[in-house]
């Protein structure tokens, strides 16, 4: 039995909207869960359902194995970070993060302990006094963090929680929020439709589309093993190379290019004669001199379009046939826009999708 | 301008220097026929400001004046010597004192009903969803719309017809100009209506995983967030009681029972008006009107302070 279970859970808005299709998921006791997907997705449509702001239309939410559908949020044993951070304005520090204990009727002498620890932890002390609009971005999230915190509940809800915030600002916190989580242990379902954040923090993360799931797994297993379409081209950054291929007796076919079939592939479903998508992620192509010499019938050459600089790499956009692709090599290579680039691509590493179903068939 | 090569930060007095140079070749930009027509937009504003402070320097003047004197020709604006005495003829010529114990404590009832129940409703309007809610809320906004002079005569008729039913008399009480309040303000509620609107969900949602239910989350969240808002409505309906004129005029009889107004009116005879008494008497009745005004004047501006949300 895990520690949080969604069974069979639909969420319909008015008549006809599905938000949520038949969401399952087993969460157990300390994992950081990311939930992810482009907006209108119903990410935060299930985070709310577990929270208990909205009503779960059909299936079951267990948290430890007691039934939870029509359990009041505050019996839920459940703290939530809100996007906006929601501090009250009128009220100090001290009292924002007492706020829900106050209203729990906890006795002062308890209250005044668990603030100052908390705030202790988060490097708040000397704010305990100012109002939130006194505070820095970053110190209103720890204070959001710290009502969260202070409750001492067993689960955390975060809802984009870092969003609000500038980049360099969420690379920070995004640490602290997993130093917290390290240093509590408490089970974290994080929402946010940034997939660095998820890729970074969590240690199982769900996508969904449409109000489905697309793939459950690890940061790993999502990039290197994408389940189909959507998700090989919503994880990664870059986003992954989609070049339009068709396959003719027993060889991928794109433009002028042609290479053989791999045997994976030739068991599946016949597509013999058909469009696919040929999915090649950024570093999958190699501009080394000596690969590209060593292999003079798989080298592609063309124009560089423009050039990414991320410092140690960078990006170059050229294309193939036409279509534009993206390729990561080294930062001093000493291209400039205009030139002719000369690369390899490593067709070990490649996915193929049916391009009307996104379905994966390599 | 000057250069500085210096490429880390600049100390606080190059960065000062810098500031003075820009604000200097700033003012030397600004073309002759813009610094005329600002010369030309103050010219017009003090004279909109003189405008509006004659009459109240007119009023005090004429508080000091003998009854003599009030039209004579020059007109005496800083009338010599000042009738100090004026000030408390009025409270030798009519129960003045009284009068404005009856207002202070009519305007504070008032005001305490329409604030509180306003500030209720309108949670109602902006948090609630219910059946009827728009047509309600439209049936609200027509009673703002119509003149409040049209239904004196039926509502006079009701209060006199409702006391006969309970065998007493509601006439020359403060109980009709008191207990209209109980229902609120409806300008008040559609004000502080879509001032609620505007507090991010995240609030209350947050209040409510906290355990909080709807009345807490008003009292504790909203009432609080919306302080300019709620000071706003207290002074306007304090200072609307406060001026209010015809309900007291026709409800209440006795003098004894007058507000400030309707005891203003007793200085206008049919025939004569003692201008100078009259004068003095709205003076000392618009002195808490300023005093709240300029306490408050700095909640008139919406604040934008509300940074719990960013």
């Amino acid at each position: 039995m895990s520690y949080i279970e969604l069974r069979n859970v639909y969420k319909v808005y008015g008549n006809d909207v599905l938000a949520i299709n038949n969401f399952n998921l087993n969460i157990e006791k300390n994992e950081f869960v990311a939930l992810i997907g482009p907006s209108g997705c119903g990410k935060s449509t299930l985070l709310r359902m577990i929270a208990g702001l909205e009503e779960i239309s059909y299936g079951d939410l267990l948290i430890d194995g007691k039934k939870m559908n029509d359990v009041h949020a505050k019996d839920r044993d459940i703290a939530m970070v809100f996007q906006n951070y929601a501090l009250y304005p009128h009220l100090s520090i001290y009292d924002n993060i007492a706020f829900g204990l106050k209203l729990r009727k906890v006795d002062k002498k308890t209250i005044h302990e668990k603030v100052t620890q908390v705030a202790k932890i988060l490097g708040l002390e000397e704010y305990l006094e100012k109002k939130p609009n006194e505070l820095s971005g970053g110190q209103r999230q720890r204070v959001a963090l710290g009502r969260a915190i202070v409750q001492g509940s067993n689960i955390f809800l975060m809802d984009e929680p870092l969003s609000n915030l500038d980049a360099k600002l969420r690379t920070k916190m995004r640490v602290e929020i997993l130093r917290l989580h390290k240093q509590l242990g408490v089970t974290t379902i994080y929402v946010t439709h940034d997939q660095v954040e998820a890729m970074t923090m969590a240690d199982r993360i769900v996508v969904l589309n449409k109000g489905v799931i697309q793939q459950v797994g690890t940061p790993t297993e999502l990039y290197s093993n994408p389940a189909n379409l959507f998700v090989a081209k919503f994880i990664g950054d870059p986003e992954i190379n989609l070049i339009n291929a068709t396959i003719q007796n027993g060889e991928l076919i794109f433009g002028e290019y042609k290479i053989p079939l791999p045997d994976t592939i030739k068991s599946g479903k016949n597509y013999e004669g058909k469009e696919i998508y040929l999915g090649l992620r950024a570093e999958h192509f190699s501009d080394d001199r000596l690969t590209v010499e060593n292999n003079p019938a798989q080298t592609i050459t063309s124009e560089i379009e423009l050039i990414e600089m991320r410092g140690d790499h960078c990006i170059i956009f050229t294309n193939i046939n036409q279509q534009s692709i993206q390729l990561k090599v080294p930062a001093d290579r000493g291209y400039t826009i205009g030139d002719n680039i000369s690369f390899v691509a490593n067709y070990d590493k490649m996915f193929l999708f049916d391009k009307e179903t996104g379905a994966r068939i390599r | 301008m000057m250069e500085y090569k210096n490429y880390g930060s600049l100390t606080m007095d190059q960065e000062r220097e810098i500031i003075e140079k820009i604000k200097k070749e700033k003012y030397k930009r600004i073309p002759l026929h813009k610094k005329v027509r600002s010369t030309i937009k103050h010219v017009i504003l003090i004279l909109v400001a003189i405008s509006m402070l004659l009459p109240f320097f007119w009023m005090v003047s004429t508080a000091l004046k003998t009854n003599n004197n009030v039209f004579s020709i020059p007109p005496q604006w800083i009338p010599r010597p000042a009738q100090w005495s004026n000030f408390l003829r009025v409270f030798d010529s009519i129960p003045f004192l009284r009068i404005i114990f009856n207002t202070v404590g009519y305007a504070a009832a008032v005001t305490f009903f329409e604030v509180v129940m306003s500030v209720i409703v309108a949670y109602g309007f902006a948090r609630f969803r219910f059946k009827w809610k728009k047509p309600l809320f439209l049936f609200l906004l027509i009673t703002i719309m119509i003149p409040g002079e049209i239904t004196i005569v039926p509502t006079y008729i009701f209060w006199a017809k409702l006391g006969e039913f309970f065998d007493t008399s509601f006439i020359n009480t403060y109980i009709p100009l008191i207990l209209p309040a109980i229902g609120g303000q409806a300008v008040h509620i559609f004000f502080m209506t879509q001032y609620f609107r505007t507090i991010p969900k995240d609030f209350t949602e947050a209040a409510y995983m906290n355990g909080a239910n709807s009345w807490t989350i008003l009292w504790k969240v909203f009432f609080p967030m919306s302080i300019p808002a709620v000071l706003t409505i207290t002074i306007s309906s304090f200072m609307g009681t406060w001026n209010a004129f015809l309900g007291p005029l026709i409800y209440l009889n006795d003098v004894e029972k007058f507000t400030i107004q309707v005891g203003l009116a007793m200085f206008q005879g049919m025939f004569n008006v003692n201008w100078p008494l009259l004068m003095a008497a709205t003076t000392i009745s618009v002195i808490p009107m300023i005093i709240l005004f300029f306490s408050f004047q700095k909640y008139f501006i919406p604040s934008n302070k509300s940074s719990g949300v960013k």
